[in-house]
């Protein structure tokens, strides 16, 4: 496979990254041969080796279901580009 | 054509945790917007989750309860989408392997039976909400809600009606109250059903087209959108047409539903096993000790009220699904020791009070102990049943204790033979063409008498004393008159 | 000669036998970073008001005459993906360039108690996806050793910080060998702890299921110092182990007697600098001189651990790096007119090229109809490596291997083929997909002068056993300290 032009602008779609026309190019050849090395991932042989999805040998980790009071709103909404009201805030929403 | 209609429930349940899944934040409705937040529930950078142990134990619990097999090894797996109450860009849920798995249910449709299979149920965090602002200039999110636990039934395409569908979704509520699991408060949004749902001629085996309906937030919406989908699409198909797969939201003001936006094709949620979590394995010994502690569930309660209390059936039916009234009568039943009146007097006088003023009465004041202390009154005959329906209504009203109310309002019963024998030989003398006409024959006459002591008396003394002193006088005065 | 140069043994005892107070010793440090900093560019973020407050502190502490942790009072620096509350944490990003966050990292929690001082900050690749500290919105971070080469990456300012004396320890982050290589690039010791040794509380993930917390310090005496503190259970890290942290001083000088420690074929087999090769070989035959037994390993699998390595962590960075949209903190485009454009540029602007392109590699790995022969696939390929590494250890007890196949190379000559950039990281993966603990540790100097790093592999929690491999290395290969004549025109 490679990464064509088209894939690219798939993937970026999916990723929410705007990627102007004139670094398309660009884009996709990078990706042509990353995604070109990488895949020859597919021609390994596994066996019937279970795919490791953690490395620690390590289950059922929990909390107790104790409330604790919540954080100071003015620091958390202190960081946001915009906010309203004590809430964050964008540009409408129309609902889907 | 006859057409066959095919309906599954998604349903999503918030659970009743102190806390909320991943974070230590209150688990709890409403509250200034962002109020009940940390930097976990709102995905700071760096930040990462530990898991609520209750919340894992209500699922399992909701499992256990609606027959499900319990995943000895579960995990978490992240479902990644934008949307801007959703501050990870990803939820955190379970795609393949969910905490349980392959159950049932049994609902009741006309008298007749239908066990619902449950595919799965799993554990997952809920989102936060998106409010639009008072000048229209954009929209703005509130994230209190996000991470409240959630857990999301499956049910398998099992139903065939709208019904069934209502019942499937009030009989899951039952459920989910009796166990603790949710508090199932549907105003508040914590609980909510997505209907998928197909038509196909009878008889042809290949299921037809579904189309899902989200966020259905009442039975009532349930049933209306189950039963305009099935119409919907039992009209397209007969005018030749084509269903399309696609989301669609109802309108339960209007009383139809319209096609979302049809992004099917391009959701690509990519899962992938949650990094931040380790799996859950849950042994034997956890599952029988949660199976241990598992309140009694609504079924089990309805035979006991058959079995045990001699109930009709189709009263214990009406009483148990709704767990607050279940819970009123068996610690009424407790208090007063007389099932029967108490399942009577719920079905008349406390079933039309729900039906007129809503089923807040049972939130408040009314509680199984004064009901049952009121009961306790009218049995022994210290109060008439209309002086009980008063009390009832001022301890809705007041929460005063039974007693109290009584003495205020002087509703004792008189004992007093004399006034009662005073009462009704006036009333005899008063009504002797009544009189008259019982002796003759007219049955009907005794009621109008009985009526007219019962109200000389102002309702204060018991009908059977008064009833056995009039048929005493009358008896008399016949024998006067023979 | 300036105290900056000491490590944090020879600093304690200084603080100790009050030769010098912790403010004196915070405002010679804050003096040396302004000297530098123009030239080597380690830090991001000075805390200059900050640091004076905490020595202060730090002091009353030595004053107090109370049992007090070694680090009390030593300066140190913190790699800017590490949270640090009310202090800009950047991720050396314009998504967060002007972002503080409103909680610290454990790590540094555990630092400040203990009377460690801020100094600041440090530069590194964005979002910590390089190795050569060049991807930064704030240039490139210069290695010490000369500053017209790298100075490794991603903890290319913790090391360069490090070896440059602007600061007497510093914490790095390690994914794929981020704090290793720089270590090995600026001739300092650096360490990736077990997975789980060390909490990623607050550390902003890059790809959770490899991060890893490290120090970077001047000798293996002070990584034990620094590991001592850092490391232990933390509640809020469910990966997080909650086993008792060996007391990593102790017996730290047992010396390598009658360990073995195995080279592995495939390893050597892989092109890279004589240099590299001469200087590791050499190494290790000073660990057999000092009674280790070396004998060759096979860890068939390890060759497809950079693709196995790049597939697993850019498939999670796509998701850890998703919450970046503008909305809550981070950078937002002023061109958005609506929420997808909010989205779509904020991401498209406020994300440098490389960390795109890893986005795009881990959305394409995990999208419908690659899933299961990109990602499940580079995640039995993970299984086969730490498979390799466990029937390894039933009969070694360290593995040694070079860090990287060259040494620190010149600003600018790899940054137009990331795939070649990819390719340098085969040595150091798969210690992070075997979940392992990996030093690198100085071993010499090249024929252009710079620095050449070993690197040992142990048994998941054997850090302790790493160490003191190392110290053997250290004793044997000498501390490598940058020249005078050097170091004046930095």
């Amino acid at each position: 496979m490679s990464a064509d032009k088209k894939l690219i602008r798939r993937i970026a779609d999916l990723s929410n990254i705007h990627i102007d026309d004139d670094e398309l190019e660009g884009f996709a050849g990078d990706m042509d041969a990353i995604i070109g090395y990488m895949e020859q991932i597919k021609n390994i042989d596994t066996g019937d080796a279970k795919p490791m999805e953690h490395v620690l040998p390590v289950h059922n980790v929990f909390r107790d279901d104790i409330p604790e009071d919540s954080f100071e709103r003015e620091k958390l909404i202190e960081n946001a580009p915009s906010a309203e009201d004590g809430c964050f805030k964008v540009p409408a929403v129309v609902e889907q | 054509m006859e057409y066959e209609v095919i309906i599954g429930l998604e349903i999503h349940s918030e659970l009743k945790t102190d806390s909320k899944l991943f974070c230590s934040c209150k688990n709890d409705f409403g509250g200034e917007p962002n109020t009940r937040c940390c930097p976990v529930c709102l995905g700071l950078p760096g930040t990462l989750p530990v898991l609520n142990r209750h919340a894992l134990e209500l699922a399992v619990r909701a499992g256990l309860a609606m027959n499900c097999k319990i995943s000895g090894f579960s995990k978490f797996d992240r479902k990644n989408y934008f949307y801007p109450d959703m501050p990870k860009a990803y939820q955190t849920t379970q795609y393949n392997l969910p905490v349980c798995y392959d159950g049932y249910v049994e609902i009741e449709v006309d008298g007749i039976t239908k066990r619902i299979g449950i595919e799965r149920i799993h554990l997952e965090e809920d989102a936060g909400k998106l409010i639009h602002d008072a000048y229209g200039s954009g929209s703005l999110v509130d994230y209190n809600r996000c991470g409240v636990p959630l857990i999301e039934i499956v049910t398998r395409p099992e139903m065939n009606s709208a019904e069934e569908a209502r019942a499937l979704f009030e009989t899951i509520k039952s459920i989910l109250e009796y166990t603790g699991v949710s508090d199932c408060k549907m105003q508040e949004g914590s609980l909510r059903a997505d209907v998928n749902l197909s038509v196909r001629p009878k008889g042809q085996k290949q299921f037809g087209t579904r189309t899902e309906m989200k966020n259905l937030n009442s039975i009532r919406a349930v049933y209306r959108a189950s039963q305009a989908e099935a119409q919907r699409q039992i009209e397209i198909l007969e005018r030749g047409g084509i269903v399309y797969q696609e989301t669609r939201r109802w309108d339960d003001r209007k009383g139809e539903s319209m096609a979302m936006r049809n992004k099917e094709e391009s959701m690509d949620y990519r899962y992938f096993p949650e990094p931040d979590l380790l799996p859950v394995i849950i042994g034997e010994e956890w599952v029988a000790s949660v199976e241990k502690n598992m309140p009694e569930l609504p079924r089990s309660r309805r035979d006991r009220y058959v079995n045990e209390f001699g109930i009709p059936k189709y009263d214990a039916d009406l009483i148990t699904m709704n767990k607050k009234l279940s819970d009123i009568f068996d610690r009424a039943v407790a208090v007063c020791g007389k099932p029967k009146l108490a399942s009577n007097f719920i079905m008349t006088d406390i079933m039309r009070r729900i039906n007129e003023n809503g089923e807040e009465i049972l939130d408040a004041n009314l509680t199984g102990d004064n009901f049952g202390q009121v009961l306790l009154f009218l049995d022994r005959g210290d109060i008439t049943h209309a002086a009980a329906i008063k009390v009832i209504d001022k301890i809705v009203e007041t929460g005063e204790e039974p007693k109290h109310i009584i003495d205020g309002l002087e509703l004792w019963v008189q004992r007093d033979e004399d006034l009662i024998n005073n009462a009704v030989t006036s009333v005899l003398e008063a009504n002797r063409p009544a009189l008259d006409d019982f002796l003759a024959g007219k049955d009907k006459a005794f009621g109008f008498l009985m009526g007219q002591v019962m109200s000389k008396l102002k309702g204060k003394c018991d009908p059977a004393q008064v009833r056995e002193v009039l048929m005493k006088e009358i008896d008399k005065s016949a024998g006067r008159q023979n | 000669m300036s105290i900056c140069n000491k490590t944090i043994k020879e600093t304690a005892a200084l603080l100790r036998s009050r030769k010098i107070g912790a403010v004196e010793l915070a405002r010679e440090y804050l003096k040396e970073i302004e000297e530098k900093n123009p030239s080597v560019n380690a830090y991001v973020t000075v805390c200059h008001e900050k640091a004076v407050k905490a020595a202060e502190e730090a002091q009353k502490l030595l004053d107090s005459g109370e049992e007090i942790s070694l680090l009390c009072g030593i300066p140190m620096g913190v790699k800017d993906n590490i949270c640090t509350k009310g202090i800009n944490t950047t991720c050396a990003s314009r998504m967060l360039e002007n972002y503080k966050p409103p909680y610290s990292a454990t790590v540094y929690e555990r630092l400040e108690k203990e009377g460690a001082v801020l100094l600041g900050k440090l530069n590194m690749d964005e979002f910590a996806m390089g190795g050569s500290s060049e991807h930064t919105v704030f240039g490139p971070v210069r290695n010490p050793w000369n500053t017209e080469c790298v100075a490794g990456g991603s903890s290319g300012g913790s090391a360069a910080s490090v070896a440059a004396n602007m600061t007497t320890f510093s914490l790095g982050s390690d994914t794929g060998g981020s704090v290793r290589q720089p270590a090995s690039f600026c001739g300092v010791v650096g360490l990736k702890p077990t997975y789980g040794r060390v909490s990623r509380y607050g550390l902003i993930a890059f790809a959770s299921s490899l991060d890893q917390i490290g120090p970077l310090t001047r000798d293996i005496y002070d990584c034990a110092i620094v590991m001592n503190a850092i490391s232990g259970y933390d509640s809020r890290d469910s990966t997080s182990v909650n086993i008792p942290c060996d007391d990593y001083l102790q017996d730290i000088d047992a010396g390598v007697e009658n360990l073995k420690i195995g080279l592995p074929s495939e390893f050597f087999d892989t092109a890279m600098d004589d240099d590299v090769r001469e200087k590791v070989l050499s190494a290790v035959q000073r660990l057999e001189e000092r009674g280790a037994v070396i004998k060759e390993v096979s860890l068939p699998s390890v060759s497809y651990s950079v693709p196995a390595y790049y597939l697993i962590s850019s498939s999670e960075a796509s998701s850890n790096l998703a919450r970046y949209d503008g909305i809550r903190y981070g950078y937002r485009s002023e061109k958005a007119e609506n929420i997808s454009q909010l989205y779509k540029l904020s991401r498209s602007e406020g994300f440098g090229r490389e960390v795109k392109r890893r986005i795009l590699t881990g959305t394409y790995a995990l999208s419908s109809g690659y899933h299961d022969e990109l990602y499940i696939k580079a995640l039995k390929v993970r299984r086969l490596i730490a498979d390799d590494f466990n029937r390894a250890f039933e009969n070694f007890d360290l593995i040694a291997a070079p860090v990287y196949p060259v040494t620190a190379f010149r600003i600018g000559e790899r940054a137009g083929d990331p795939l070649k950039m990819y390719l340098g990281d085969i040595f150091t993966v798969s210690a992070n997909l075997a979940g392992i603990p990996a030093l690198s540790v100085p071993c010499g100097l090249d024929k252009k002068g710079l620095p050449v790093g070993l690197q040992l592999m142990g048994k998941p929690f054997s850090e302790k056993l790493l160490l003191r491999a190392g110290l053997v290395v250290e004793q044997e290969t000498g501390r490598l300290s940058i020249p005078c004549e050097i170091q004046e025109h930095i």
